[in-house]
């Protein structure tokens, strides 16, 4: 009987213990679109629906909650897209932080464009653009991408399709021609009128990698042709940008170094300060036991003085019959 | 021969034996006060925009330690739009915890819900003071240490991770925000910086007043965080920084509302001996 009992209380004890809860940290693709969070609701859609992502997929409506998301340890890729230097505010130090710590992005319209973004256009989306090409006038807006080399971002999509788009920011002279600036970036996609990269990547030294997307210019109101809506409803744009999530996202380093070992690492900062204590007690012990016998020694020394004065001055005086 | 002594002579080895046992015992049971003893801080009364101030902090070890870290934070108040807020409607009194006012920001709100499913817990502090003749309770939360160890001190450092609300004994509410850092947005606002390890000491300067034969860039200076190890009893540490608040972080709270207390920032100095906080953290409040 007793032989049962304690047989149901280790069974009971190894249940537990299987069935520990475990934390299971997926990876997360923040999005961004600035003051209108439908344009990154709708990439949000795309991804969701797409093959292969496999991540959680959330918008944040402010940017400060964006720069937040770059301390997350299970933050993959953020996406964002801006329109104008307002809606960019302080990220351009938490993005490029990021990057350059191994995380993935992947940046569409301003944040390619300088004076908008500055040193975001410059570390993180080096399209360094300093002009933007906006269309006006009659006929649909758009840009034409043509294939400069064929990659991962590439795949799937023909040599040379067409996407809704206001205009495209790049790198210019006074006249708005398109001057190539070098840099450690390779050009997937140029803008077939100017000849400027209007798919460009970018990795850092610690394994961070960006997208940047120039020539992703839109608007909000759907009565234009481009409209955000009609943009994400494109196969091509569909394709081309869960292409460059996915590059960025599976192939930075970020999330998957946070990750490893995830639990033990929560338990060791949790642990941390019991383990320095614990090291502290012993060193002060250590520190103690030094002491102790260095007094001890002192003390030993100081009563050998005592004899010996007592035998060679004060016998030898008492002896000699004082 | 029997020796025979003298009582003189006993008397004397006696004498000794005590007062020599007495001396040592005396020596070893020595006791300091606190293991680290903060000589110096230093800070203006308010943080005026184009206007110098000088802070400067100074500690001296007591004894030796395997590990000492010294985290400096600055927070500064907020004012949070309707938008920012869980629930705009919500009022506070004097009695409430002013844990209810950090969990009512939205930002505060969506960095719980982000961290603790995966167990991530904010350090958490408490504070009760007095600043111009109101009573005050203040709470700290602070992510910095945990998320420093699980994504990296580089991505930590450059993000707002620490949140202060203070309640006081009139029902006012104030929302800070904060990193770790000797001052907010450094690279504009502070104009020297000096740290010190006993005479081994580093200068910084603004990043275009730096000369290559003198000091570092203000850009390359430690966010705050301080970290010796090896530390021997009577080290001292001090950090002495200028600032020239140029520019100030988005939804700053410069005037303060009527009947408030007028509390622009607040310094947060944390001392950690082996890894255990030692005592609270130090806590200047500047109009």
């Amino acid at each position: 009987m007793e032989g049962s009992v304690a047989l149901v209380l280790v069974l009971g004890m190894m249940a537990v213990i299987v069935w520990a809860p475990t934390v299971d940290m997926r990876p997360t693709v923040f999005l961004y679109s600035g003051t209108d969070s439908g344009f990154a609701e709708m990439l949000a859609s795309v991804l969701e629906a797409a093959e292969g992502i496999g991540s959680d997929v959330r918008v944040v409506t402010k940017p400060d909650l964006l720069a937040l998301a770059t301390a997350l340890p299970h933050t993959e890729c953020v996406v964002i897209y801006c329109s104008n230097a307002a809606e960019i505010g302080d990220l351009a130090e938490p993005l490029s932080a990021f990057f350059e710590n191994g995380g993935g992005l992947v940046g569409l319209g301003a944040v390619c464009y300088e004076p908008s973004a500055g040193q975001l256009a410059r570390r993180v989306f080096p399209v360094r653009a300093n002009v933007s090409a906006q269309q006006y006038g009659t006929g649909m807006r758009a840009r034409n991408y043509t294939e400069a080399q064929d990659t991962e971002i590439s795949l799937g999509l023909p040599d040379r399709f067409q996407l809704v788009s206001m205009g495209i920011y790049l790198s210019g002279d006074e006249a708005g021609n398109y001057v190539e600036v070098p840099g450690a970036y390779s050009v997937v996609y140029r803008d077939e009128a100017t000849g400027a990269p209007i798919v460009l990547t970018s990795e850092s030294d610690a394994g961070g990698r960006s997208v940047a997307l120039p020539g992703v210019w839109v608007v909000s109101n759907s009565r234009v042709d481009a409209y955000y809506g009609n943009l994400v409803r494109d196969e091509n744009f569909i394709r081309l940008f869960t292409n460059s999530v996915r590059w960025a996202a599976k192939g930075s380093v970020h999330f998957s170094e946070a990750s490893r070992d995830f639990e033990a690492k929560i338990e060791e900062a949790n642990n941390k300060q019991a383990r320095l204590r614990e090291e502290a007690q012993k060193a002060r012990e250590r520190r103690t036991v030094s002491r102790v016998l260095l007094l001890s020694g002192l003390w030993a020394a100081g009563l050998l003085v005592c004899a010996v004065v007592i035998k060679k001055v004060v016998l030898v005086q008492i002896e000699a019959g004082f | 021969m029997l020796l025979r002594f003298d009582e003189r002579v006993i008397g004397l080895a006696v004498v000794s034996l005590i007062l020599s046992t007495l001396t040592v015992l005396t020596i070893a049971r020595e006791k300091v006060e606190s293991p680290l003893e903060v000589l110096r801080n230093e800070y203006p009364s308010a943080i005026v925009a184009n206007q110098r101030a000088t802070f400067s902090f100074a500690v001296v070890a007591r004894e030796g330690f395997e590990d000492l870290l010294l985290r400096f934070s600055i927070l500064t108040q907020k004012t949070l739009r309707p938008e920012d807020l869980v629930d705009p409607q919500r009022q506070y009194s004097a009695e409430d915890d002013p844990e209810e006012v950090l969990n009512n920001a939205v930002k505060v709100a969506w960095l719980r819900n982000q961290t603790e499913w995966l167990g991530i817990r904010p350090e958490k502090f408490s504070h009760t003071f007095e600043f111009q003749g109101i009573g005050c309770r203040m709470v700290l939360w602070d992510y910095s240490s945990i998320l420093e160890s699980l994504s990296g001190q580089q991505l930590a450092l450059r993000a707002p991770l620490t949140y202060g609300a203070i309640l006081d004994e009139n029902g006012g509410h104030y929302y800070f925000e904060g990193e770790s850092g000797f001052f907010f947005i450094p690279q504009k606002n502070v104009v020297s910086l000096s740290i010190a390890h006993n005479t081994d000491q580093t200068g910084y300067l603004r990043d275009d007043e730096v000369r290559p034969e003198s000091k570092l860039p203000i850009s390359q200076a430690p966010r705050g965080v301080l970290n010796y190890k090896a530390v021997k009893k009577d080290d001292t540490f001090t950090v002495t920084f200028t600032v020239d608040p140029r520019a100030f972080p988005a939804s700053f709270a410069s005037t303060p509302l009527p009947g408030r207390a007028d509390i622009s920032v607040v310094q947060v100095i944390r001392a950690y001996l082996d890894g255990v906080l030692l005592d609270q953290p130090i806590i200047n409040i500047m109009a």
